[in-house]
């Protein structure tokens, strides 16, 4: 491990750590005042498959670890498998995002968030049957949360694209000047 | 899949989150906190409740305008109600009022179970200079006759002057053209009560024919006479507010509050019936 290695590593570990941290944060703070339908957008997933596609399945599964427990830490009580789904989904994205030609990026997430959303609702299905089971009226559970929760989450990946981009400002600002990778 | 098992901080990744995910979850099962859970809320929770404060203030700023017009709808819904509460406690406290007069209507219907009464509400007062007309809603379709008297729950109001189908017209006691046989209640000296263009200006009628000798004073009060041929025997009339001596006529005058409400009666009651005098 070199010393341009080490520094960037850090640079990463920052900005990705603090960007885990305000995205579960805004995660339980803000989503829930701005409910469609009643249903609550994950803007977490969006980070994820952003980092992923951009910046590899390693940051991105990383930082998905780090935002499910962020997010498991500050608004969620009992079973969780949260930090598992963002890891899985980290390295998916990074994976694509390999595949994905330089200039082609952005069309490969705007084609991913669709499939993400999808597996966010598997996901969250999953979570109801666990934590509901044998409460649950799938039709109700579709139709009135998990549908509007997919639409909400797919529309709300742009935005966070935009957060993730302006966070990535000074690690790409480093990358430019050559001193860090 | 067999990148993943290839890519080795991959696998310690997935590894160490299973891990968390069981832990943390068994943990949490038993009613515990894991310590990575607690490390990362105790760090991020005071951040979370910055951010709360901030949305919320937010929030105050977007919906404070909704909450205005929110109030500000209330407060018209309220006026309403309240205004309706106010018109139904007059309504009821009118009600009471009613109530009472029937009350006491009915003991006058007691104490004169020769008489048959038609109750009447004054639909019209017309007043001049001159005199004063109230009307009343029941006419000859009710039985109503001119001549019959009108009394109300405090004594009597005048006499039926004109009657229509479903009105009649009733002269008030103090006119200048109404005059009954009354008596002094505590001698029952026999005298005529009527109406005086002067003393009608102060609401009052007149009582004259007394023989010189009565005994009569200021507060006495004054009843229809078994003399009458036109009022049953014992109504109040009203008392004695002044008395006087006429020289020429040498004759006691008497001016006499009427009892009655005369200038507010809305309720009243037509005698229909007594001593078949209509008949």
């Amino acid at each position: 491990m070199n010393k341009r290695f080490s520094l960037g590593s850090v640079l990463d570990i920052a900005v990705y750590g603090i960007l885990a941290a305000i995205m579960a944060v805004l995660q339980t703070t803000l989503m829930h005042r701005i409910p469609v339908y009643g249903a609550i957008a994950d803007i977490v997933i969006g980070a994820v498959c952003c980092i992923g596609i951009y910046r590899g399945e390693n940051t991105a599964a990383a930082f998905g670890l780090f935002a499910g427990l962020c997010v498991d830490a500050l608004g969620t009580t009992g079973v969780s498998l949260l930090p598992l789904f963002y890891t899985l989904t980290g390295y998916v994205c990074g994976r694509i995002g390999t595949n994905a030609r330089e200039g082609a990026r952005f069309t490969a997430y705007l084609i991913t968030v669709p499939f993400l959303c999808l597996a966010r609702t598997l996901f969250s299905l999953l979570n109801h049957i666990i934590n509901y089971f044998g409460d649950i009226d799938f039709g109700i559970l579709f139709l009135y949360i998990l549908l509007p929760e997919l639409l909400y989450t797919a529309v709300v990946c742009i935005p966070v694209f935009i957060i993730v981009k302006f966070f990535e400002i000074p690690v790409i600002i480093a990358r430019k000047r050559g001193g860090l990778y | 899949m067999k990148n993943l098992f290839q890519n080795k901080f991959m696998v310690v990744l997935i590894v160490i989150s299973i891990l968390l995910v069981g832990t943390t979850s068994f943990i949490s099962a038993l009613g515990y906190t894991s310590y990575v859970r607690n490390a990362i809320g105790v760090v991020l929770t005071p951040i979370q409740e910055g951010a709360n404060f901030v949305f919320d203030g937010i929030e105050d700023i977007f919906t404070s305008d909704e909450d205005y017009k929110r109030l500000e709808k209330e407060n018209k819904e309220l006026k309403e109600k309240l205004a309706k509460q106010e018109e139904e406690l007059a309504k009821a406290q009118l009600a009471l009022e009613e109530n009472r007069q029937l009350k006491e209507y009915f003991g006058i219907k007691e104490e004169h179970t020769d008489c048959t009464f038609e109750n009447a509400t004054v639909t019209g007062r017309q007043s001049n200079t001159y005199n004063t007309v109230l009307t009343v809603n029941k006419g000859s379709y009710h039985g109503i006759k001119p001549g019959m008297p009108v009394i109300d729950n405090l004594g009597v109001i005048g006499c039926v002057s004109e009657v229509g189908l479903t009105w009649s017209k009733v002269t008030l006691l103090t006119e200048p053209d109404f005059s009954i046989g009354v008596s002094v209640e505590k001698n029952s000296e026999t005298g005529i009560c009527s109406g005086s263009f002067a003393a009608s200006k102060n609401g009052l009628c007149i009582l004259t024919h007394l023989p010189d000798e009565t005994e009569v004073s200021v507060g006495d009060r004054i009843v229809t006479s078994d003399s009458s041929t036109l009022f049953p025997k014992g109504l109040t009339v009203g008392k004695v507010e002044a008395i006087d001596y006429d020289t020429v006529s040498r004759e006691k005058i008497c001016y006499i509050k009427p009892s009655a409400d005369l200038k507010n009666a809305d309720s009243v009651m037509i005698i229909t019936d007594f001593k078949d005098i209509y008949e």
